[in-house]
């Protein structure tokens, strides 16, 4: 073989960083437990963009959003705006919004965070949590980002010890977060986290004040 | 329905045991390992959507095609992070990721970082993912014949590069 061009070629083929013959890193997510997440998605599009002819698919970091949602474990519900009818003295107007399950098997992995993904969530939001308990955590509002005007968030489901779901989020009274919401349930996986002016940015940037 | 459904997850399941491994190669040709595995996810969540219109005769070059542009979306959400969030002000060529001199045979990669990044592509798929001229082209949306030409050429400039690499190293080889 001395033809450059087939050295050359030789050479190009053995320098595959990922051959067959190379080892690769492990995953990040056991296979079947990625697939069993991809799976329990539902087959419809979420956004109602059509499929992309070519170039800029929207709809696929619409659909790894789902993932990304789908993988931490959501319970869906939804309770909009409750407060104000059994209230007639009522000043403040409260939502709510469930947390995730945490712990459902198979379940516990997140998706790189990405503005993408952020700026398609529904619901977001700058609170400071006023109440703690071992069910509910209460937010007073601070800024609506998108999706919502009450003064008050109560989030549902909250438990204390099961946080370590990855990407969970601890609430303390006095502490302030950032939280955005889809179909009524907290996203978690570092869509919801303790106010950082990195993540800050981020909401600025994705909701645009 | 319910026949339906398990059709249909057994279809994806069959799919994924035949392209994961390639889809995951691929990306890690490409990117970090963390970016791989969201290409991944990416890919066969895209396919569980599209079941239907995955090509029964060319199911890991449409894949490649997919991974392609979730590559693309994920390197793009990255780099405004990037600029955005550290206000770096530079400008930051989307050329590999990964270090040449790390890599097997560092001439080759510094030789293919030089070409422009269609061919450098071309070389890859056919290279690297050992496709046909013809599984390229449905990876790249191109016609098999086009293929044939710039892979041609694309041969050609990195003989020609490489040759060049080799050059280069061989005056001072004390640095």
């Amino acid at each position: 073989m001395t033809d450059p061009q087939d050295q050359a070629e030789l050479r190009l083929r053995a320098a595959d960083p990922a051959g067959p013959a190379r080892a690769l890193p492990p995953p990040r997510v056991e296979r079947a437990e990625l697939l069993e997440g991809i799976m329990s998605t539902t087959t419809e599009a979420p956004a109602p963009t059509p499929p992309p002819k070519s170039s800029r698919p929207r709809w696929l970091l619409a659909a790894a959003a789902v993932i990304a949602i789908a993988a931490a474990g959501t319970a869906v519900a939804l309770t909009v705006d409750s407060g104000s009818s059994n209230h007639p003295v009522a000043t403040k107007t409260v939502r709510t919004l469930q947390l995730p399950n945490a712990g459902r098997p198979g379940t516990t992995s997140c998706i790189r965070f990405m503005i993408d993904i952020l700026r398609e969530k529904p619901v977001a939001f700058d609170g400071t949590a006023t109440d703690v308990t071992d069910s509910d955590v209460l937010l007073t509002v601070n800024h609506w980002y998108k999706g919502g005007s009450a003064d008050e968030v109560r989030l549902e489901n909250y438990h204390t010890p099961d946080i370590a779901l990855e990407g969970g989020v601890d609430f303390r009274v006095g502490h302030r977060y950032l939280v955005t919401a889809t179909d009524g349930t907290v996203n978690v996986c570092g869509y919801t986290a303790e106010w950082s002016p990195e993540l800050a940015k981020s909401f600025q940037q994705a909701f645009g004040g | 329905v319910v026949a339906v459904t398990d059709a249909r997850q057994q279809l994806f399941e069959q799919i994924a045991a035949e392209v994961a491994d390639s889809i995951r190669r691929y990306a890690l040709r490409r990117t970090d390992p963390d970016t791989a595995d969201d290409v991944l996810a990416d890919t066969l969540l895209v396919v569980w959507r599209r079941l239907d219109d995955v090509p029964a005769g060319a199911r890991l070059p449409w894949c490649y095609g997919v991974a392609a542009r979730s590559l693309a979306n994920l390197n793009r959400a990255a780099r405004r992070q990037r600029s955005l969030v550290q206000r770096i002000v530079r400008i930051d060529p989307p050329t590999d990721t990964v270090d040449a001199a790390e890599l097997p045979d560092p001439d080759v990669h510094r030789a293919l970082a030089t070409l422009r990044p269609d061919d450098r592509e071309l070389l890859r798929l056919w290279a690297w993912e050992d496709l046909t001229p013809a599984e390229i082209a449905v990876a790249l949306d191109l016609t098999p014949n086009a293929v044939r030409i710039r892979l041609h050429r694309a041969r050609g400039r990195f003989a020609e590069a490489l040759g060049s690499e080799m050059r280069d190293d061989r005056p001072d080889t004390t640095e």
